[in-house]
């Protein structure tokens, strides 16, 4: 009986998460051209600097044990899971540092939901479809075997956790600096720059804060190894970032949820 | 406090919010030290409420802007944790259980819109069913309800970004409908809206009320409302009560304040004074008294001013509930 | 000539005004800079790494501290340029630019001073900021008198090259309704050809032929080059190239903006 409760929760919450899906795609339709012009802008700016990597390994065929190929991978999978993450949960970040200090989490707080997916979902960003189409496209050019893609598919899927869990992170920070939007944007914009180098590059000093501050090694270089050299126990590894990620993002919302003040400090000038 | 026979749907005692916050001056020195060294300052938004709301009960909570009332609300309805005190709406503690208490408790916040702004009103109205986990029947009736009480028909599929401040308000009312709850919380409802639309949804929560005796929670700055809905009154400032009682007795201990308004024929010489009386305004050929029944009569007023200059016309009011209030907002706040 | 002096004060007191504006914002400017720090950072990791595992201290005849050099004077151009395209195209959209254009300043004019003072001191704090890191990975610069003084001549026409195209692009409001991708194509392509990403120099030489001759590089690659490696050969081919560019943009924009204010004079505004 417990578990059928139990069952029926998660159902409900499924049933409520595909309503608001097909909301907010219907209020990001609303604008035709806007829709195309985000998606294809994304796909543009990918293959920029997909060209950008061509003509590097053109010229210099290996940096840091990275040949072309592993380049395509890593960036691939970067953009598949960055994409795969903010086409559906887009309300992170600098958007959601924003709702904090604007007090507009009111509206989630007066309704019966669980708070972080509910907020996270309620906006899709379609220029993440570019990403997500541009890092599948991309993959099956360096793709080997059935296996390897199903292992893609995999990594991708938890490396979009593990991008949720870090933008939450940093749409959090508003709870506790106040006007976090632009420190929000740079931490993401640091983290996807971060995720497509070959780490190879990096000191170990780097190398640290590539695992702990901005943890862009958990989308970018551990996934790609999985993929690469079929590791499941960095698979696991990676399971693990994840589930940490999101336990750590939940108790630092929580906590900071007890500060949120609703925009009121703003207006008591007295 | 409670009424026999009914329970209390809401029930607070010694609530207190303090907000933390952050001083910024000018110039670039102390913009980077602000950022190291945040100068904070402590301001004490509600300072120890206490008040009781029994059962299908509709009270008005007033108070001028940055008197907590907003605050006060948001305390109610899970948004805010306060930081002294305990309350209780429908028996919950709702910073404690956010989501139980969401279940039976309606909002309307006139500045923060609950509807897609580019979605007809009928889709949110369908997201809020899957919210509230409503099932295809009983969102179907209830529906149906409020759109035939609220007069809802002819815009329910207009995007919401085309439909008039007033057609606007009255979805949103409907959607914090839709899952019956017990108690609904209105803040500003009738903000920004023009004469007919306040009428409008005065009537549809007049309607409300008496159809389906829910308990109703007002906050506005618009006397009008609160006149036509509201039997009781709380009114806030600087963060405590100062007035909690039936609208009858806000108007009887006010009603005895008159402001008398006389015109002449010929213009006037002196200045008009009278113990008792209170100048407010003298031109030429214009005089506005005000005074205190309980002082001076009214009569010896009139004959004093008729003594004073030839009155072409005298009119005597009694001040609306507006101007009451704000008299008492500055009368009170001044002994404080 | 006293009517020119004063129509020099009035343009100048523009300038000033967000000058200073722009230095009351200084610390806004200074966390909104820390991404250049993020993006040069990598960008001395990666090429560290590739002079290491090249084995060699030049390609393409720039050595590592050229090399980070010249990134730093990019970076700083293409994150410091002005943003008036988007003023100028949100005045096109809203229709206050009818208004705009009855004030007594010559339309164009007005912006030209008004982005000027707020993209010389963005530049000066971006260069600021980036200039520790690149010591500290990069040394002192390669640079000689000669050399930094070809360089502020390049980096002045490559500003004003810069506002003429991005104008065009403000002004595209009048035909398109979106100016945003134009200006995104706009600048993925400066990326790619402007050297943004990668020295010229590294290029294959058949797009290097190419991109050489186009307007990209002359806003970027041009300026940062002379200052790392100079040589009279390519200061000239700069200058020509960018007095050849500024006609053709500057005759462009003569033509666009006439047909503008010619549609808002039908339209009556």
């Amino acid at each position: 009986m417990k578990n059928l409760s139990w069952l029926t929760k998660v159902c409900n919450e499924l049933s409520f998460l595909k309503t608001l899906a097909g909301v907010n795609l219907a209020a990001a339709l609303a604008y035709r051209t806007s829709f195309i012009v985000q998606v294809v802008g994304m796909l543009l700016n990918n293959i920029v600097y997909l060209c950008f990597w061509i003509l590097f390994f053109d010229r210099f065929d290996t940096v840091a044990g990275y040949e072309a190929n592993d380049m395509f991978l890593l960036f691939s999978i970067v953009a598949a899971s960055y994409g795969l993450s903010t086409v559906f949960a887009g309300n992170t970040s600098g958007k959601l540092a924003y709702l904090v200090a604007q007090g507009r989490l009111d509206y989630y707080l007066v309704l019966p939901r669980t708070l972080i997916s509910h907020i996270i979902f309620s906006r899709m960003q379609l220029n993440g479809l570019g990403d997500l189409l541009f890092g599948a496209a991309l993959y099956l050019t360096v793709a080997s075997n059935m296996a390897e893609l199903a292992t893609f598919i995999l990594v991708v899927m938890l490396s979009a956790l593990f991008w949720s869990a870090a933008m939450v992170m940093l749409g959090c920070l508003a709870f506790f600096f106040g006007n976090a939007q632009q420190v929000a944007t740079q931490g993401e914009g640091s983290m996807i720059i971060s995720a497509t180098y070959p780490i190879g590059i990096f000191s170990g000093t780097t190398k640290v804060l590539l695992f702990t501050v901005i943890p862009a090694a958990f989308v970018g270089f551990v996934p790609t190894q999985v993929v690469a050299d079929s590791d499941w126990l960095l698979l696991l590894g990676l399971a693990a970032a994840v589930a940490f990620a999101w336990l750590f993002t939940v108790a630092t919302f929580s906590l900071g949820l007890r500060r949120y003040e609703s925009g009121s400090a703003i207006n008591t000038n007295m | 406090m409670a009424i026999p026979g009914s329970f209390a749907a809401v029930e607070v005692c010694g609530i207190k919010k303090t907000f933390q916050v952050k001083q910024k001056t000018a110039g670039l020195r102390s913009s980077f030290s602000s950022l190291v060294t945040p100068t904070v300052r402590s301001v004490e938004a509600v300072r120890g409420v206490d008040f009781s709301l029994p059962t299908g009960e509709i009270l008005a909570f007033i108070g001028p802007n940055g008197a907590g009332k907003s605050t006060m609300i948001k305390i109610l309805t899970g948004i805010l944790h306060p930081s002294v005190g305990t309350a209780t709406v429908l028996g919950i503690t709702p910073w404690k259980d956010r989501k139980k208490l969401a279940y039976q408790i309606g909002t309307v916040f006139g500045q923060k819109p609950q509807l897609h702004y580019h979605l007809p009103a009928g889709d949110t109205f369908k997201l809020f069913s899957k919210m509230y986990e409503l099932d295809a029947d009983q969102y179907k009736n209830r529906r149906g309800f409020l759109v035939e009480a609220l007069e809802l028909q002819d815009f329910l599929k207009t995007p919401v970004r085309k439909l008039s401040l007033g057609q606007r308000m009255k979805c949103e009312i409907a959607a914090s409908l839709l899952h019956d709850p017990k108690i609904i919380f209105l803040d500003e409802p009738t903000i920004g809206l023009d004469v007919v639309a306040k009428q409008q949804i005065r009537t549809a929560i007049q309607t409300l009320h008496e159809e389906l005796n829910t308990t109703i929670f007002l906050t506005s700055h618009d006397a009008g409302d609160i006149e036509s809905l509201c039997r009781r009154a709380i009114i806030i400032n600087h963060g405590s009560v100062i007035f909690d009682d039936k609208i009858e007795v806000l108007r009887k201990k006010f009603l005895q304040h008159k402001v008398l308004t006389a015109r002449f024929s010929s213009p006037l010489e002196s200045v008009f004074a009278m113990a008792g009386v209170a100048v407010a305004d003298q031109t030429s050929y214009a005089l506005t008294v005000e005074f205190d029944t309980n002082v001076v009569a009214s009569e010896l007023v009139v004959k004093n001013i008729f003594d004073f200059a030839t009155c072409s016309d005298i009119t005597i009011s009694d001040p609306s509930l507006e101007e009451t209030i704000h008299e008492i907002y500055t009368e009170k706040g001044n002994e404080l | 000539m006293t009517g020119m002096y004063a129509s020099v004060r009035k343009y100048w007191s523009l300038t000033s005004v967000n000058f200073s504006n722009q230095l009351a914002y200084a610390a806004e400017t200074v966390s909104r800079g820390f991404f250049i720090l993020v993006i040069l950072f990598i960008f001395v990791q990666l090429w560290s790494a590739v002079f290491t595992s090249q084995g060699s201290t030049e390609i393409a005849g720039l050595t590592l501290s050229e090399t980070l050099w010249y990134f730093l004077l990019v970076e700083v151009l293409e994150i410091g340029r002005s943003k008036h395209d988007m003023t100028i195209a949100e005045e096109v959209k809203s229709g206050t630019i009818a208004y705009a254009l009855v004030r007594p300043y010559n339309y164009l004019g007005y912006h030209f001073a008004y982005s000027a003072g707020e993209t010389i001191p963005k530049l000066l704090l971006l260069a600021g900021m980036g200039l520790p890191l690149i010591l500290f990975y990069a040394g002192l610069p390669p640079t000689t008198i000669i050399s930094a003084v070809a360089a502020l001549i390049a980096v002045s026409l490559a500003l004003l090259l810069n506002f003429l195209i991005y104008s065009i692009i403000g002004l595209a409001a009048f035909v398109v309704e979106e100016v945003g991708p134009l200006r995104m194509i706009y600048q993925k392509l400066v990326f790619v050809l402007g050297g943004l990403l990668l020295p010229l120099d590294f290029l294959p030489s058949w797009l290097y032929n190419i991109a050489i001759l186009l307007p990209f590089q002359l806003t970027t690659y041009a300026p940062a080059k002379l200052l790392v490696d100079f040589s009279w050969n390519h200061f000239g081919l700069t200058l020509t190239l960018q007095a050849l560019w500024l006609t053709i943009f500057a005759v462009l924009l003569r033509l666009q903006y006439g047909s503008a204010v010619k549609r808002l004079e039908v339209n009556g505004g």
